[in-house]
Formats: C-alpha cells, structure tokens, sequence
C-alpha cells in the first residue's frame, strides 16, 4: 500500500516540474535543458535550510524559489536576448555547472554522498513522516502549482506567450517585449520546478547530485512532450504514465544496478517513437477541438467573401464618429530625414527623406528590391536606421526599440501575414489590444477584477473588428485553418485591434481575386473618415488608383517622385524604372 | 617563462579536441540546422567499439581505431538516413527533431552503460611517451591529438573549398532553398555531412578514451564541448569554432593553474556567458540562421 502511495507521490512531483516545463517548453517555445537543476538548487536550498538551521519547511521552500530565480535570472539575461539555440546550449552549460557544484562544493554539499538527515516537515504541529501523511501536502502542493500554470495561460500573459512562440517578429510589432516575456516564464517556470524540488528533498530525507542530471532533466522533457505539450492537463498524464512505467519495470528487471539503465532506454526509447508516430503527445494542444484534415477550398470565395459584405456599419462603433473638421493636409504625421539602413554591402535604404501627410492614404511604389519593405522595417524599429532621423507627431523616434513603436500609435501588417497560426481568430485579434493589465503577471494574478473587466471589454472589441472584416463566424477557428483570403482579412482585423494611428500596410491586396480585392477598397477608405492615416506599399495599380491620395515613388532605396497616381502613372520614364525597360 | 610555455601547450592538446567537437558538430547543425544532440552517442559508440576490438578482441590499436570510426559513420548515416529523414518527411518541427535526438542520445547511452557499466575502459597499444624540452614536457599523446586534430580540420577546409561536393556543402550551409533549386541533393548533402561530421568525433573519440578512458558519460561531456565552440565561434564558421576550441582549451588550461580542476566546466561556462555578453552573434558568425528551433 505505501508503495502505491510512493508512486503517487512521485506523479505529484512529476507533475508540478512538468507543469512548470510547460509553460517554458510549451506554451513559450524556449527549449531549456536546465529544469533538473532547478529541481536540485530547490531540493538543496530547503535540505540545507532544514538541516542546519531547522527553519520551517514552507520557508525553506520559498527560499529555493528565490534562490532558483535569482540563478534562472542570471542566467536568462544574457542568453535570451539572442537565438534560441543559445539557450540550449547556456541551460544546458548551466545543468552541468550546478552539477559541479553539488559534487565538489563538499564543505555544504558533501559532494557524491550527498545529504542525509533532512528533516521531516511539521506543520501546525505535526510531523509529516509516512507517505500516507505526505501525500495530501504533495496533493495540494501539485494542485496549488496546476492552478498558478492554469492563471497564467489562460491570462493575456500566457496569450502574449503563445503568440511569441508562434512568430516573435509579429508579437513584436503588436508591441509585445519578446524578451521580457521570455525572461518572466523562464524565471517563473524555474522557482515552481524549486517548489518540486523542496518537497521531493523532504520526502526522501535524502538527496545526492545523481538525482539531478540531464538525463532528469530529459525525463521532464519526456513528461511534456509525451503528455501533449501546451495542454494543461499533459504534463500531469505525462506525469502519471512515465511513472508508473518506470516504477513497474522495477518489477521486471533483475538486478537493481540495471533497472535505473533500463528505464532510461525505455523513455528514451518512447520519446523516439512518440516523435516518429504521434508528436504531439497523448493530449495535444487542442485536445479534441481540432478538425483535422479538413481542405479548405479556395474556389469561388472571393465572392462569397466579398457578398457577406464587409460591416462598414461597424465602423463608428469602433472608432467613434468620424470628425467633421478636415485636418490640415500640411501637417505630416511621420517624417524620414536622411534615414539609411545597409546590410552588409547593400544599400537598401539610403538617405531617405519623405512624410505621410495626417489623414491622407499614400501609396508607396517602385520596382522590386527598391526597398519599401525595407522602409517598414526601419520605421517599425525592426531594423533600426543606422543615419537619419525619424519623427512621428514630432517627436524623435529613429531609436525605439520595435516594441514601443506600436504603443506610440504605428502599426503595421506583414506581406507574408505572420499570423499566428495556431491560436484561435479571436485570440489574434485580443492579443493586439493594447495596454493589458493581464499581461504583466503581477496584474494576471493580484488583479482579477480589472483583468476580467478588461477582457470583456476587449472581448467585444475584438468581435466587433472581426465584424468589421466579416470573419465573426470564424472567431473560434484556429487562424492556420482560414483561406488566404480569410487570413489576409484577419491581419488587418489584427493590426485594427492595435488601435494604431499610422497603418503601414504591405501588399494588402496581394494574392486574392479581383471580385475580392475591390471589396477591401472602401474598407480602406472608411478607416481615414475615422482618423487613421495610411500607407500602402502595393505593385498592383489599380489599386493604387482606386484607393490611394498620393504615390511616393521609391528606386534603391531613395525617393524619386511623389504625386498624384495620374502624375506618376504617367511619367514615361518613371514606368521605365519600374519595369526596368 | 616556462610555466606559461606549459600552460599554452596543455592548452592546444585540450584546445585540439574542443577543436575537433566543435567543428564537427557545427557542419552539422550550419549544414542541417538539426539540433543533433545524439552527437555524443556517436562519440561514445566510436569509444566503445574500439575499446571493444582493441581490449576484447586484441585486433590492435590502429585497426580497433578504423572500427571505431566506421561504427561512428555508420550510426551517424543511420541517425541522419532514417530517423531525422523519416521525421522531415512527416513535416515533423525542428522541436520534434531535437527531442527524438534526446531520446536517440539517452538510449544509446544507457544502453552502453547496460553492458559495459559505469567504469572508464581503457585502451592499450598506444606507445605513450613523455617528451621533456627544456623544463617544458608533454606525450607522445598530446601530439597525436594536436596532429589529428590539424590533419582532420584542415582537410575538411580543403574539401569544403576545392571539390564539388564541398561546394554543395557550402551551398547547403549558406541557403538550402537556393541550393535545392540549382539542382543539389539537398539528401545526399546531409548524409555526406554526418558522414564527415562522424569522423572527426569519433577520432576525438578514441584519442580521449586513450588519455582518460571511456565512460557512458562522456556523451554529455562531449556534447557541451561540441555546442560551446559553436556558440563562441559564430553559427555557420568551422574556422571560428576550431579556433573557439583553442580558445577554451586555453582559458581553461590558464585557469586550472589558479583554480581546482574539477571547476574546468566553470571556466568554459564563463568564457561562453561573457562572449554571448559582448558579441552576441560569436565570435566569426555571420547571421544567415534565424530559424526557431
């Protein structure tokens, strides 16, 4: 019976490193190899706590957190900020240092014999000893870490995540600080693993550095992918399967020496088989929700979309009524003086000096490769200009970094969308809004009202874009199972929800049917009667004929005419650039 | 005078076989972009097997070597041929790749582990000497490491420069879409590098199982030391990271000097924070990679 009882135990434990694992494997992508070594720095930091100054066994807990986090931290802040394959290799560096560490630091670890005598946790009281009186704190302990991970994906925070993890460039531009979300759940996830840690050290009264290895940390992998990675409940069937199998092969094999070695084989063994057959896990991300294998059929949606009429009516809900005085056509919201910007040898955008005039849609043409994407990305701070000024209402930004630029009120669609595909509609859409209380996790967890306030709020706003392009029905649908032309639709309903004031559009109407692309004009033309002010980068000159106030002509990265669309179309040997006669 | 003499030497014989790791592994990863972290199970099967057939079997030391290697190739085509090419065929993400590579690394470890146990097996047959110059002395074994080391990288700069299907490597490493269009075997190119990949770790194999043993073990060791150079170096340089690999042996041979060798791991850990610190792209990096893993 207290063996059944152990393994219980062991599935509570397993469950709250998984739990954990996920939120950084999982819903943020960041593949960490360090996750046993916060188990251990919490199982040592409670153990030495409790051994030698016999402080509360809570109390030693928190303090592995800490101590946990502070690592995690220093650790995070150089390697996060650059690729990802750069965290594998720090965490995984990381895991075999605190691996020294636990060997050789004998004076307070007693290296490879590791420490005996933790004591048992009392609590009101009482003594925690037998497992069957260890399991309901385990129980509550698993159950209170499932509910922290549940808070935070199920917050905007962990919607922020998510969509990080599905294209960074495009979180970025909704103005999300990548690496301060990565920062956050990598610490966060590292001080909940501490919480296992704490509790397994006086469970067993014993540790040794053998417990915490990289094959440790790979049997979290295991728990995490093979119970479904993004899925809450995963990790807690991972946790529970990988247990019990390990702990039935004690049964079969023969000599105790071989079973650590033959439950190793066997987990490496299914993790190579769940990738080959069933990658993602038992569970899956979306459970049974998905449909899967159904096409979706371009034929003839064009019209179709373009007969479910787009809600124009919409509009003054969204950006309120539109304002009578016309603006002064003068004043230009956004200034290029000089801006340049190289990669390696080329020049891509050089010395360029243009403004978009307040209220007015501008098109930006030229041949292919004369840098007007390039433009975007210079003014949105992906590529910051490296000569030049940039000013938007007057006000210097040429050195923002890509997030803040849309919280100043610039937003920008990408020509390959950069949606994120596996997340809902809606969810696209709510994770544009700006200024989210929920997405800081102090907010996600102390300020529930407002957070939930909030989310309804923005809720309705969101509908009411999707209304706007007309995909309200789709709102439940994961954004990779729309139509081109339906994700085209959802982009814009995305960079809406930014609420920006400067839209920078690429290719908008690029790839979809004409029926289609003439539905989306006065779409366009309706957000400037709202105050919002646009610019197009577009190749198509119907377009820009039908939609556009002013053509900015760009060849090798400088501005060469700007005019009326007749003025430039007309220019014999402006055509002559762009079709490179 | 002489200690620094010392301390350089110690320096290039460990720096020659982060050397040859880091250059092995980063063909592969600049190649295949594959997290292949079952490169330390290459390593350890080319320990194993000649250990085998030298210890066991007493078919001598240079041709247990040749067994060695070839075991080494051949799980590595093995690994690259069916598994990795099995999982791209189901449009498996790189995620899935790199875990089935964990499972495909602790598999064969605790397998090696299984039969051989835990112990470090030694190799003998290898005429080790100690040749004294001055005050200054090392092995006839820290020669071959260095010589094996210079032999091996710089062939693979020859190869990679002169012949067509050094080219097509380089083709690969720089855009395997391009590469793809114009007509190279985007396949063939992938086990041709595991291939090349696998001879350089396993000849750094059998010259650390002959200084120290072979251990099961020695698959993490080798592959940290094969990621680091690369992080140091710069993703897709094999010069910067055989010169990362001289790098490291070096801080950590100045540093035992100072400080407790069982704390070596610390001192590489340390050169690779403050590089990612300062120049976060490495050290000869260029920027062509900016998938997510």
């Amino acid at each position: 019976m207290d063996y059944i009882i152990h393994i219980l135990i062991m599935i509570c434990i397993y469950s709250i490193l998984g739990v954990s694992f996920n939120l950084i494997l999982g819903y943020t992508g960041l593949i960490a190899m360090c996750h046993a070594a916060f188990f251990g720095i919490g199982a040592y930091t409670a153990a030495l706590l409790g051994i030698h100054f016999g402080v509360n066994f809570l109390i030693g807990i928190v303090a592995g957190m800490v101590v946990t986090g502070i690592i995690g931290l220093l650790v995070a802040l150089p390697a996060i900020r650059v690729r990802d394959e750069y965290l594998i290799v720090t965490t995984l560096a990381l895991l075999m240092i605190i691996y020294t560490v636990m060997m050789n630091w004998i004076d307070v670890t007693r290296g490879a014999a590791g420490l005996t005598g933790i004591p048992r946790p009392r609590l009101f009281g009482l003594e925690i000893s037998t497992p069957t009186q260890f399991l309901p704190l385990m129980a509550i302990f698993g159950l209170l870490c499932f509910l922290i991970s549940r808070r935070i994906v199920t917050s905007p925070f962990g919607r922020a995540l998510k969509a990080l993890r599905e294209d960074e460039v495009a979180a970025q531009a909704l103005g999300k600080n990548i690496t301060s979300f990565k920062i956050r759940v990598f610490v966060s996830g590292g001080a909940l693993a501490a919480v296992a840690g704490g509790l397994f050290a006086h469970y067993m009264a014993y540790i040794s550095p053998f417990y915490f290895t990289l094959t440790e940390s790979i049997f979290i992998f295991a728990v995490v992918i093979i119970g479904g990675a993004a899925n809450l409940w995963g990790p807690v069937v991972g946790a529970i399967l990988l247990v019990s199998i390990t702990e039935a092969l004690r049964f079969m094999a023969i000599s105790p020496l071989i079973v650590g070695f033959t439950r190793q084989i066997a987990y490496g063994l299914i993790l190579v088989l769940f990738m080959c057959f069933r990658s993602q896990g038992l569970l899956g991300e979306f459970g049974r929700k998905r449909r899967e294998g159904e096409e979706v059929s371009d034929e003839g949606e064009g019209e179709e979309l373009a007969r479910r009429q787009l809600q124009l009516s919409q509009a003054e809900q969204l950006f309120g009524t539109p304002s009578e005085e016309t603006v002064d056509a003068n004043s230009s919201l956004l200034e290029l003086k000089g801006v340049s910007r190289s990669f390696g040898g080329i020049q891509a955008v050089q010395g360029c000096t243009l403004s978009l005039k307040e209220g007015r849609i501008t098109g930006l043409i030229g041949p292919n490769g004369a840098g007007k994407t390039t433009l975007f990305n210079v003014i949105t701070g992906l590529y910051p200009s490296q000569e030049g000024a940039i000013r938007f209402e007057n006000r210097e930004i040429t050195r923002f970094s890509a997030h803040l630029i849309p919280s100043i009120g610039i937003g920008r669609s990408f020509q390959e969308l950069r949606l994120f595909h596996r997340m809902t509609v809606l969810d696209n859409v709510l994770v544009a809004c700006p200024h989210q209380t929920g997405e800081r996790i102090w907010g996600a967890f102390f300020r529930f009202g407002k957070v939930r306030e909030e989310e309804r709020a923005n809720r309705d706003r969101a509908m009411a874009y999707l209304r706007f392009v007309g995909l309200e029905e789709k709102a439940e649908e994961l954004a990779e199972d729309l139509s081109f032309a339906e994700q085209k639709l959802l982009s814009l309903a995305r960079l809406l929800a930014t609420e920006a004031k400067l839209m920078l559009l690429d290719e908008p109407t690029s790839g979809l049917d004409p029926v289609f692309m003439e539905s989306l004009y006065p779409m366009i033309k309706e957000l400037v009667r709202y105050g919002k002010t646009v610019c197009i980068v577009e190749h198509n000159m119907d377009v820009i004929r039908a939609v556009v106030d002013e053509v900015i002509f760009l060849n090798q990265g400088q501005v060469l005419a700007r005019g009326t669309p007749e003025e430039i179309m007309n220019a014999p040997q402006l055509a002559e650039i762009y079709f490179g006669a | 005078m002489d200690l620094f003499v010392q301390l350089l030497l110690n320096g290039i014989w460990a720096g020659s076989i982060y050397a040859l790791l880091g250059v092995s592994w980063a063909l592969i990863f600049a190649a295949s972009r594959t997290f292949h972290f079952a490169h330390g199970a290459t390593f350890i099967i080319a320990a194993y097997l000649t250990y085998v057939l030298d210890s066991v079997l007493g078919v001598g030391l240079i041709v247990a070597s040749a067994g060695g290697i070839l075991a080494a190739i051949l799980f590595g085509l093995a690994i690259e041929g069916i598994l990795y090419r099995w999982l791209r065929k189901a449009y498996a993400t790189p995620l899935v790749i790199f875990i089935a590579s964990l499972g495909a690394l602790i598999f064969v470890e605790n397998n090696t582990a299984m039969f051989f146990g835990t112990d470090a097996k030694v190799l003998s047959g290898f005429p080790i000497k100690v040749i004294k110059v001055g005050n200054v002395g090392f092995t006839t074994l820290h020669l071959a490491m260095f010589f094996t080391a210079v032999i091996l990288i710089w062939g693979l700069m020859l190869f990679l420069m002169k012949t067509g299907q050094g080219k097509a490597i380089r083709a690969v490493i720089s855009n395997p879409e391009m590469a793809e269009v114009i007509g190279i075997d985007i396949e063939r190119v992938f086990l041709l590098v595991y291939g090349i990949a696998s001879v350089l770790v396993g000849s750094a194999a059998i010259l650390v199982t002959l200084e120290r043993g072979a251990t099961p073990e020695l698959a993490h060791w080798a592959i940290l030391y094969a990621f680091i150079p690369v992080i140091i170096g710069g993703v897709g340089s094999m010069g910067g990271a055989a010169l990362a690999g001289l790098i490291i042996g070096f801080a950590e041979s100045i540093g035992i000097w100072k400080i407790a060798s069982q704390w070596q791991l610390g001192i590489a850990f340390v050169v690779l924070l403050f590089v990612l610190i300062i120049r976060p792209s490495g050290l000869f990096g260029f920027s062509v990679y900016r998938g997510k893993i």
